[in-house]
């Protein structure tokens, strides 16, 4: 496929949002692509999308960003996105506890219609009230290394660790999609060259785009 | 009426005066210009009269001659509605039209019984998204203010009253539309009429677990767009766009999610007259007005595009002669009976499951 000029990145990553409602998913997204927060938001029916490419690694990844519902009756509909997504981050209110009780069913839920591979960022949202906050970082840490998940603690009010997360998470799936392509190279050395347009995770979104999917 | 509200209610923070447009909504520069205070011309004004006193005339005092004169002259009501309800009478005629007030007069003390005795499983939820219905509107910005309280008492009466479906994210728009045209008794019993189908076929499916009724209106709504309009059709299909990644909230709120107000209203006078088609009807119109456009994009700003249509495509006076000219009918019906048969044993295993 030929590289539009505006839209030139090595690699697209799509990354989906899950987690409670009420959890901040969409400012986070909105954080990340605009660097804005909105103290009004509504809240989200059905998915809503978003992408920014940025450099991670030396490497150029454009992240294509997919937010959902977070009220469980939506996963009748949300979990059609979990499909082809090389990452998910996981959000909780560190101020709401039962966000926190609520990551496993998250987790059994990626288990179900998500890629096996998936790479799954926890993420303790809303660190800015700090005098609400009722989840541990100790507490989420632990629980995070014993399910082999990242772990990070966020504002997206105060744009704190937002960027950290995001470029965290795509690093990490840089690093296993670089290892795979390394891997199939060997076999085929001549199917990723530098400066060509390398787009993984074929799924309903981006399949037809895919030159080379996972 | 929402300046009285606002009138009435002297905790609204008094510190920041805020402007807002003729229903409500705090100004912002996206605000279209249909819906901000222009003033108008006096012909126009003339016209908007004449129009009131024939509605007037039509409905009879509180309502008393509406069901007769709809039995005699039912196509002048509907080609009246589709030219928009006067925004005075806009909250008697949907309950008439609706059969909310039959409701209302058939269960005297029912609604007051929910709000005040029953305790939901609900509630948390409930409370968890009033601030962000509407947000941006006087009437339910006010943190705990009388908005946000009617909001919470009409959605917390109807998890209650309809368990299965209890409070799913969605309602509160719809509830909060209604919630700006009538009280909250009246309001609740609208939403029963929907979900219940007292005019039309029952709602409830787009909020019972699975949501079933969503995934057949967005099945529908899919080999719609590939019948009327073949060439976006495949577009949407090279480009991988589903309707779920765009309609969902089209349907779940029935336009008054994201779409300016005083769209949606007029979009609600059809509605809650001829049913859902005409959501299907405005959905496809919108494509069709911007169907140039959508064709060439690929499929990132396609998704934009879908969440972002230009103004001139807002306007009602544009968009709804678009939409009542798109027939839909005849293949609404087939597709669900080919929608039930694909699905039929799946649906029926998710909701006892569910």
């Amino acid at each position: 496929m030929a590289r539009r000029p505006d839209e030139e990145y090595d690699y697209l990553f799509k990354v989906v949002l899950i987690g409670d409602s009420g959890v901040g998913k969409s400012n986070l997204l909105s954080r990340f692509t605009r660097n804005e927060f909105c103290l009004e938001s509504k809240s989200t029916i059905g998915v809503e999308f978003a992408t920014r490419t940025l450099q991670v690694e030396g490497r150029t990844i454009k992240a294509q960003i997919w937010d959902t519902a977070g009220q469980e009756r939506y996963r009748a509909i949300t979990s059609a996105y979990y499909r082809g997504a090389l990452g998910a981050l996981l959000v909780y209110d560190v101020t709401k506890p039962t966000t926190f009780d609520n990551v496993s069913r998250w987790l059994k839920e990626l288990r179900d219609h998500a890629d096996s591979n998936i790479v799954i960022m926890l993420i303790g949202n809303k660190t800015d009230l700090k005098h609400l906050r009722a989840v541990a970082t100790e507490d989420a840490q632990s629980f995070a290394e014993k399910e082999g998940l990242a772990f990070i603690e966020t504002s997206a009010l105060e744009a704190t660790n937002v960027e950290k997360a995001f470029q965290t998470i795509l690093g990490d799936i840089y690093r296993i999609i670089s290892k795979k392509s390394l891997a199939s190279d060997e076999s085929a050395p001549a199917s990723i060259k530098e400066g060509q347009t390398l787009v993984v995770g074929a799924d309903e979104t981006n399949a037809k785009k895919a030159c080379c999917s996972s | 009426m929402e300046k009285k509200r606002v009138a009435d209610d002297h905790e609204v923070e008094p510190a920041v005066p805020v402007r807002v447009d003729r229903f409500g909504f705090v100004k912002q520069e996206q605000n279209s210009a249909e819906g901000l205070c222009r003033s108008r011309s006096a012909s126009e004004y003339e016209r908007e009269e004449r129009r009131i006193r024939k509605w007037r005339k039509m409905i009879g005092v509180g309502g008393s001659d509406w069901k007769h004169y709809i039995r005699r002259k039912p196509h002048v009501v509907k080609r009246r509605i589709r030219k928009g309800i006067p925004d005075c009478l806009r909250g008697l005629v949907w309950q008439l039209i609706s059969g909310s007030r039959d409701l209302l007069l058939m269960n005297p003390g029912v609604y007051e019984q929910l709000v005040i005795y029953e305790t939901s499983a609900s509630e948390l939820d409930i409370i968890r998204d009033i601030s962000r219905t509407f947000p941006s509107h006087v009437f339910f910005r006010q943190r705990h203010g009388p908005g946000q309280r009617s909001l919470y008492n009409v959605l917390k009466a109807y998890s209650v009253f309809d368990r299965d479906v209890g409070y799913v994210q969605g309602m509160g728009f719809i509830a909060g539309l209604l919630l700006l045209y009538m009280s909250e008794e009246d309001a609740f019993w609208l939403l029963v009429a929907l979900l219940k189908g007292a005019v039309h076929a029952p709602m409830e499916g787009l909020y019972l677990a699975g949501l079933p009724l969503v995934q057949q209106y967005l099945y529908q709504f899919d080999h719609l767009v590939k019948e009327h309009l073949p060439k976006l059709g495949e577009h949407f299909a090279q480009e991988m766009i589903n309707p779920s990644m765009y309609a969902s909230q089209w349907f779940i709120t029935v336009f008054s999610y994201s779409f300016p107000f005083h769209l949606a209203i007029r979009i609600w006078d059809v509605f809650l007259y001829e049913g859902v088609r005409i959501v299907f009807k405005v959905g496809l119109a919108l494509l069709k007005y911007c169907h140039d456009d959508l064709v060439k994009l690929p499929f990132e700003k396609l998704i934009h595009a879908l969440r972002n249509f230009p103004e001139d495509a807002l306007n009602p006076d544009v968009l709804l002669p678009l939409a009542y000219s798109t027939k839909v009918s005849k293949g609404l019906d087939v597709l669900k009976q080919e929608y039930e048969k694909q699905n039929g044993k799946q649906a029926e295993a998710n909701r006892k499951q569910g």
